[in-house]
């Protein structure tokens, strides 16, 4: 008997939330010079999720390597 | 408190998606362009709100004709104030607008997750000889794939690479030519197995919204 493993989120779908946060937060018009962004750990949250995906395309890549043999 | 979304033009009607907490939206028009802003927001947002604040730029990006984001965290007191911080910079925002008119930005990220061969040298000057190699072969693939991708974009800005990517630019596409930009990358990323090449978008034109381009 095989346990279906709940699969998480598909790198496609990972990458484009990490890249519409990372344009919201680090681009786009700019009124005030200097913005205190008023969100908790924001900038921990886009740096970690750029590396975690940085490490995300590795594991598919050893994931997929690991299948074809 | 109101809270600024986007500079637009040429927006028939606000996009029923609300903005952050999905608290209505508001059309400020200051002359020619449009302030979009959403009213009485608390002073801090959770974690959601920069995703909240994206996806309605984005809802925005479907029905306006030019839409220029503006990046999260512009609070202003009330309508005035917009109206006076904004109304100084119109002639650069409408030449930005202009800009990007029928276009839209996609992501272009490129990362080498093999390990690299300097990592077993055996001492300092092969170390060195390896690393001078690696880097020599990675620039080749990233001009290989960058190059004609900037030749097709109106415009293009590289970013400084984080966190493992050997490749991270925005382009400035026309809005027709997303699919064709889009297949080229993805040609590429078959081309080369042993790398990764991800193609993210389309969005809203958010690294060409500022005249300068960013580093």
């Amino acid at each position: 008997m095989s346990v279906i493993e709940p699969r998480p989120r598909p790198l496609e779908e990972q990458i484009t939330l990490i890249e519409l946060v990372d344009r919201v937060l680090n681009a786009g018009v700019v009124v005030h010079g200097d913005i205190t962004l008023a969100v908790a750990d924001v900038d921990l949250v886009y740096v970690g999720l750029r590396v975690l995906l940085a490490s995300a395309s590795t594991l598919d890549r050893l994931a997929a390597t690991g299948d074809s043999k | 408190m109101i809270h600024l979304y986007a500079l637009v033009r040429g927006l028939a009607a606000l996009p029923p998606r609300g903005g952050i907490g999905g608290a209505s939206l508001r059309a400020v028009p200051i002359e020619d362009v449009v302030a979009v802003v959403g009213d009485d927001l608390p002073e801090t947002s959770d974690r959601d709100a920069p995703l909240e604040h994206g996806l309605a730029v984005e809802a925005l990006a479907e029905v306006a004709d030019a839409v220029l984001p503006v990046r999260f965290g512009e609070r202003f007191g009330d309508d005035e104030e917009l109206v006076a911080k904004i109304s100084p910079r119109l002639d650069q925002l409408r030449s930005r607008l202009t800009a990007v008119e029928g276009c839209v930005e996609l992501g272009v990220c490129l990362a080498d997750p093999r390990e690299p061969e300097s990592e077993r040298a055996a001492n300092g000057t092969d170390y060195m000889r390896l690393k001078l190699e690696e880097r020599r072969l990675t620039e080749r693939l990233v001009s290989a794939l960058h190059d004609p991708l900037e030749r097709r974009a109106h415009a293009s800005v590289r970013r400084r690479p984080l966190g493992g990517f050997a490749h991270d630019a925005a382009y400035l596409v026309a809005r027709d030519d997303a699919a064709t930009f889009r297949s080229i990358v993805d040609r590429f990323g078959a081309a080369h197995p042993e790398i990764t090449v991800v193609c993210t978008g389309p969005w809203a034109p958010y690294t060409f919204a500022e005249p300068e381009a960013r580093p």
